[in-house]
């Protein structure tokens, strides 16, 4: 069935699991448009997840229109008059505050200094720390109403005054969460550098929590760099990172779909091809879905067929991912393109009637898209047409480019001997 | 006796450290009387022992008790007095007057102390001697002129402040002296004859001083009743059971007690015992002065006495879990005054004790005994049918700590299972269950004839006393012992409670044991990441050495594990760590290698007590099989590939001096040992014969011991192939222009697509020059040599020389300023490297094959010097690719990184080239 077959690489239980349930909202939401669950799961489950949240009347319109009916659970209604209840509350305590900062020419007050700040409420607004405190709340409290941008918004100021370094930081995912369900990728990734310093620098109680703070990040953040125009380049810069690295081998291995898939598309960042091989590789045993499978194919056991086989199954279940779906077609492109340049690599001459089998394309465009590469001057090779090959043009390098290689370097480390000799500054060739 | 005498002689040197403390027993007294009294007569010397512990046991009565105490009380004065005499005498025989005066002094304190707590009703005999002898010396130094006129002058002073001492001293004690002169002894006589060896002299005439009172009591106890073990049960009370009970406690360990005796009155008391508390407190004494047969630390305790000593732990237990109102506590100390009477039946009760204890004693007793007694004997079958008992007393305890609440107890006990169970495959567990259940029904069958005896406490009277020791039945496994259906859940629920409730050593013990159980079962994988993740690897130096060998033992499994898996490099790494030592015997505790220079016996004592039990060894011949053959297989290629050969580390040392040293045989016989096949198995690879190297590998007999033989040889075949291939390829592709991809297949006897996949790795990796022709399906090689000319080719060798000039140059100013190398990578290219590895270090989360790791019984680190070899290689050469591999450096074992570093920084260099 290709149902099953669609959901047997889905990740999402698994993703989900690290999000913030605002967070996972999305994701459902696509998995609906897809269509390889029952729309009954998926609606269940996103009331689910709305139970505990504060946005009770979007929870009631769901159920009406998956029952069909007007009737809505009692528990919802109760539910719809305590979070009001609270709601009325937590404005009425919260009002000093927040009046405050509504008033612009009263926020013009404040200046780049915390200790300052908390006097000058207290003396001259009589506002305490205890209503600072209570603004996180009501933020918080904007947060499950899905009011975002209001908490967005109460966060910053709120972490203006904060003095606590925890609350602070609980208040940074908070808005982080915000931006990214707002959809302001950049000050996302604002904040995810932010969270990301802070993560590193602070020296937790535990190394399991430091460590449980990066697996998270790293789920949140694949919102921002998937959806951030140079996203893909952070996405692979973070995770090469040593302690990304560890985050995703003890605790996040599906992570790798995202990695190998960002490689594979970011021509910029191939260099770490090499890298991201041996942890698939090591990985193997945990995890693997034909996206790994494709780089293992084509990088360790150099078969062609197989990735080719991959990669049909890539575009499969690269669709029916929530990040990965935008980027589709990239993705098959370069892969297409790895696969080509791999197998120049090791022949001499290929028949043009396999290759554009290989390539999925026709004979015809296989040698336009050839003729296209040898222009551009990414392929040193020849098309012979009267016996429909393609010759590689030799990669050997020649002795007197071997000797040009060698002897490159020898001038630029003779001037630094000379130099570490006699002292800097006076050899000057 | 002869052997008794020397004891005596060798601990008489004891004495005057211990008598201090410790309190003269009359046993031992009668036993140094008798040892200088006569030395002939054999038969006279045990009946007098024997006649004395009679007399011992029997002085149990109400009268005798309360002179008994002071009597030991007044022994240890009595003790000091002595002491200071002899002190006394040899100050006289040297003539030194002061040291006499400052001990007299001393003497009449202590005398002083004797008469204040009121023991005493005349002068000790000893005390007047010593006067008179004082009195004697005195007048002889005073008419002595000559003498006094060279002595010091504080000598002289001394001497005069004696005289008047003693004058006004002795007036005190002139009747006594008087009497005394009047009718000396016989002893006297003796101790002037002895007075040149002062040590036998002083215990002759003690035990002498002794005998005297003790020979009355001794006549009164006879006279006036049985002896205690004797004695009608109707007529012992709880008090005198008590009384007896600490009388034994307190000759406990002392020189000369009769430790069968000891046990055997305690068995008595047992039966004797009048409340259910009291009996429990009595079987804990038994038990402890079961524990106390053992002669020496190296020996084990004697396997009747173990089995006896079993048999009424478990009885214990039964009564604790019968009378829930007993608790045990080691720490309480019991009350064993005669006059209380016994709390009533019901009442909360506490014994001192230390089940624990027990528990451990005997376990560490069974495994002593294992690691003496043969292992090809039936003894030592027999023996290993032990283990249940073990298990069975274990859970017992285990369970009573768990009701009690003892969370860090129970954890220590599971340990303690965990360390039964961790090396017993699912086989060997099955079969131990199965040996239970007919175990317990043998128990059930016999139980019927013993079930009027519902007291335990006649079950254990029923056992034949301590003296013959040849046939005591084996322990019975109580029937409500029961073994968990599944192994591997057993383990994880012990280890899991371990992990929860435990100190760090306890919790590191029991993921070693979790490892190697994993190991051994094949599960390959999460052996590896909890060995990883928990970092033992790199915390192991600073414990104890009992859990490194532990640890060297799992590294050992995990790296067969690993082999049985088909995968090479792994279980390479984990062996060739071990086999670096060279001692491999003694990292693993299965044999003591050959003396040391630098070993003390008590060391080697030491490192007898940790050697393995024979059926916890792992086979070492299978280990090194598998260690050459990994190496053999991942190595092989360098033996041929002279290029590689430079650049590359040689990362086994056993294999390559194996390799040498084969170089060196003018002739090579067939193959006998596991080296022999492993060697002629690296020639024939090393020409590309992969049928012989296969059929000579699998000729090794180590390979019926692996269960998996048929797959583990099927692997190993295919990868031989694999490397055949490979070796093949790079030493004759030169001399092809084309190969068929056919061809090869049939030649290796593999699928066109491995053929296909190898070769390709070949090509890109550029060990072998040449290109796939597609549409032939085959290999066109392209060889570099021919088309080169002289010219050519001695430029080349020109800029080879010009760089190694460079190089050399680099080198020597380095040794000049330091770190000239080091600095300017710092500056330039490979500042990353030198973060990366800081933080490496630093961070240390995650999975990687530590290369810090491994290192064993602290032999020496090797970290620093493979970091400097790596940078020198890579930088030689190829400058530019370094911080790639700096990179490398972190994320991947160190291992890999030597094994791929080279071949890619060769082809980043040529498509840097290219480009």
């Amino acid at each position: 069935m290709a149902d099953q077959d669609a959901t047997r690489w889905d990740i999402t239980s698994k993703i989900a699991g690290n999000l913030d349930r605002h967070l996972v909202f999305p994701l459902l939401e696509f998995l609906q448009t897809r269509g390889i669950y029952p729309e009954e799961d998926i609606m269940n489950s996103k009331i689910e997840l709305l139970k505990d949240t504060n946005m009770v009347d979007f929870a009631m319109d769901i159920y009406r229109q998956n029952n069909g009916t007007e009737e809505v659970p009692v528990e919802m209604t109760e539910r719809r008059k305590v979070v009001i209840g609270n709601l009325t509350q937590l404005q009425e305590t919260a009002a000093p505050i927040v009046d405050f900062l509504l008033d612009e020419n009263k926020v013009k007050d404040l200046r780049n200094d915390k200790a300052y700040n908390i006097k000058m409420l207290q003396d001259q607004y009589n506002i305490s720390q205890d209503d600072i405190e209570v603004l996180f709340k009501f933020a918080k409290f904007q947060f499950e109403c899905g009011n975002y941008s209001a908490c967005a918004d109460f966060l910053v100021q709120y972490r203006g005054l904060c003095t606590k370094l925890e609350k602070s930081f609980s208040a940074l995912w908070g808005k982080f969460a915000s931006e990214i369900l707002l959809q302001n990728w950049n000050e996302a990734l604002e904040d995810l550098n932010k969270i990301q310093e802070y993560i590193d620098s602070k020296s937790f109680t535990s190394a399991l929590a430091q460590l449980q703070q990066r697996i998270w990040l790293i789920h949140w953040s694949l919102f921002v760099f998937f959806n951030h125009e140079n996203g893909m380049n952070f996405l692979v810069d973070m995770l090469v990172q040593d302690r990304y690295v560890n985050a995703i081998q003890t605790g996040a291995p599906h992570m790798l779909r995202y990695l190998a898939a960002a490689v594979i598309i970011n021509k910029k960042r191939r260099n770490i091809l090499k890298e991201l091989i041996k942890l698939i590789k090591s990985e193997k045993y945990i995890y693997s879905d034909p996206v790994t499978e494709f780089i293992i194919c084509l990088f360790v056991d150099y078969d062609f067929e197989g990735a080719q086989k991959k990669l049909k199954e890539c575009e499969a279940v690269l669709a029916n991912d929530y990040f990965l779906t935008a980027c589709v077609d990239d993705f098959v492109e370069n892969a297409r393109l790895f696969i080509f340049e791999t197998y120049c690599r090791i022949h001499e001459t290929i028949d043009m009637k396999m290759l554009a089998n290989k390539l999925n394309m026709d004979q015809e465009s296989a040698e336009k898209w050839i003729a296209n590469l040898i222009r551009n001057a990414r392929l040193n090779a020849k098309i012979d047409s009267q016996q429909g090959t393609v010759v590689m043009g030799s990669q050997h390098p020649g002795v007197y480019e071997q000797i040009v290689e060698k002897t490159k370097s020898l001038t630029a480390r003779t001037y630094h001997l000379a130099n570490a000799v006699i002292g800097s500054g006076k050899v000057n060739s | 006796m002869s052997s008794r005498f020397f004891a005596r002689g060798s601990s008489s040197e004891e004495d005057e450290t211990e008598t201090e403390s410790e309190e003269y027993s009359t046993t031992e007294e009668t036993e140094s009387e008798s040892e200088t009294e006569s030395s002939s007569e054999e038969e006279e010397e045990k009946s007098g022992v024997n006649r004395f512990l009679v007399s011992d046991s029997d002085s149990d009565s109400d009268l005798e008790d309360a002179r008994r105490v002071v009597r030991s009380a007044k022994d240890k004065r009595v003790e000091e007095l002595t002491h200071i005499v002899e002190e006394i005498r040899n100050k006289m025989k040297i003539n030194d007057w002061v040291g006499i005066s400052s001990n007299f002094d001393k003497l009449n304190k202590q005398l002083d102390k004797i008469k204040r707590s009121g023991a005493l009703t005349k002068t000790p005999k000893i005390y007047v001697k010593a006067l008179i002898e004082m009195e004697d010396f005195l007048t002889a130094a005073l008419g002595n002129k000559e003498a006094r006129k060279t002595m010091s002058k504080s000598n002289a002073k001394a001497l005069n402040s004696m005289r008047q001492n003693l004058k006004k001293n002795n007036k005190e004690y002139e009747a006594e002296i008087k009497s005394r002169r009047e009718a000396p002894e016989e002893s006297d006589s003796y101790s002037d004859d002895s007075e040149s060896d002062s040590d036998s002299y002083e215990s002759g005439s003690e035990g002498e001083g002794e005998e005297e009172g003790f020979e009355k009591v001794k006549t009164k106890g006879e006279k006036k009743k049985v002896p205690f073990i004797e004695m009608d049960p109707k007529d012992i009370s709880y008090g005198m059971i008590m009384k007896k009970c600490q009388e034994l406690i307190m000759a406990r360990g002392r020189k000369g007690t009769d430790k069968h005796e000891q046990a055997k009155t305690m068995e008595f008391m047992v039966r004797v015992s009048k409340t259910e508390s009291q009996r429990a407190q009595m079987m804990m004494n038994l038990v402890s002065a079961y524990f106390d047969m053992t002669t020496g630390l190296h020996t084990h305790l004697p396997i009747p006495i173990w089995n006896r000593c079993c048999m009424i732990i478990l009885d214990l237990l039964n009564q604790l879990e019968k009378y829930p109102y007993i608790s045990v506590d080691d720490a309480y100390e019991q009350d064993y005054s005669e006059e209380q009477e016994g709390p009533t039946e019901g009442d909360a009760v506490t014994i001192a004790g230390n089940l624990l204890g027990c528990l451990e004693r005997l376990d560490d007793e069974w495994f002593k005994s294992l690691q003496v007694i043969d292992p090809h004997t039936e003894d030592y079958m027999n023996r290993l049918k032990d283990e249940p008992v073990i298990l069975a007393v274990a859970q017992k305890v285990s369970k009573y700590f768990a009701k009690a609440g003892a969370e860090p107890v129970v954890a220590r006990i599971s340990l303690r299972q965990v360390e039964h169970f961790y090396y017993k495959t699912e086989a060997v567990y099955n079969a131990m269950k199965a040996l239970v259940e007919i175990k317990k029904k043998e128990a059930s069958e016999s139980a019927p004839a013993e079930e009027e005896e519902t007291n335990p406490a006649a079950a254990a009277a029923k056992a034949t006393p301590v003296g013959d020791e040849e046939d005591v039945p084996p322990v019975e496994l109580p029937s409500d012992f029961t073994m968990e259906e599944d192994v591997f859940k057993l383990m994880k629920d012990l280890v899991h409670y371990i992990y929860k409730n435990a100190d760090e050593r306890t919790k590191a013990r029991a993921m070693l044991c979790d490892i190697y159980h994993k190991s051994i079962h094949n599960d390959f994988y999460t052996a590896r990441d909890l060995l990883l993740m928990s970092h033992l690897q790199e915390a192991v130096h600073n414990m104890d050495i009992a859990t490194q060998l532990l640890f060297n033992r799992t590294m050992a499994q995990i790296g067969l594990c690993a082999f049985r898996k088909g995968l090479i490099q792994d279980a390479h790494y984990c062996l060739s760590e071990l086999y670096g030592s060279g001692r491999i015997r003694e990292i693993l505790a299965q044999g003591v290698a050959l003396r040391y220079h630098d070993r003390t016996p008590e060391q080697e004592k030491l490192e007898k007590r940790r050697q393995m039990p024979f059926h916890m060894h792992i086979n070492l011949e299978l280990l090194e099989a598998v260690n050459l053959i990994c190496a053999m297989l991942l190595e092989t290629i360098y033996l041929v590939n002279i290029n590689q050969m430079e650049t590359k580390r040689r990362v086994s040392k056993s294999f390559w001096r194996l390799v040498d040293h084969y170089d060196k045989l003018t002739f090579m016989g067939p193959p006998e040992n596991v080296r022999d096949h492993v060697m002629t198995g690296t020639y024939a690879l090393s020409q590309g014969d992969w049928a012989k190297c296969s059929e000579v590998i699998s000729a090794l007999t180590v390979w019926n011991l692996l269960p998996q033989k048929v797959e583990v040889l099927e692997m190993l075949t295919t990868k031989v192939k694999e490397q055949a291939l490979k070796i093949y390829l790079t030493i004759y592709g030169p001399h092809y222009s084309s190969i068929a991809v056919e061809q090869l297949c049939k030649m290796f006897e593999v699928g066109e697509n491995t053929v296909q996949s190898i070769v390709s790795r070949l090509i890109i990796s550029e060990d072998i020059h040449g290109s796939w022709h597609q549409p032939t399906q085959t290999i066109v090689m392209r060889s570099s040599n021919n088309n080169t000319t002289k010219l050519q080719k001695l430029a080349l060798r020109c800029v080879s020389s010009a760089q190694v000039l460079v190089e050399s140059n680099e080198k020597a100013l380095a040794l000049r300023t330091g770190s000239l190398r080091e600095r300017e990578d710092g500056g330039g290219k490979g500042k990353n490297r030198g973060d990366w590895e800081g933080k490496d270090g630093r961070q240390g989360r995650g999975r990687k094959w530590a290369p810090q790791g491994g290192k064993v019984l602290g032999y020496r680190d090797r970290k620093g010097g493979r970091g400097d070899r790596q940078g020198k290689g890579g930088k030689g050469h190829h400058q530019h690719h370094h911080r790639s591999h700096g990179h490398q450096d972190v994320a991947y074992s160190s291992f890999q990184r030597r094994k791929e570093a080279p071949r890619e920084m060769a082809t980043l260099s040529k498509r840097g080239g290219r480009n």
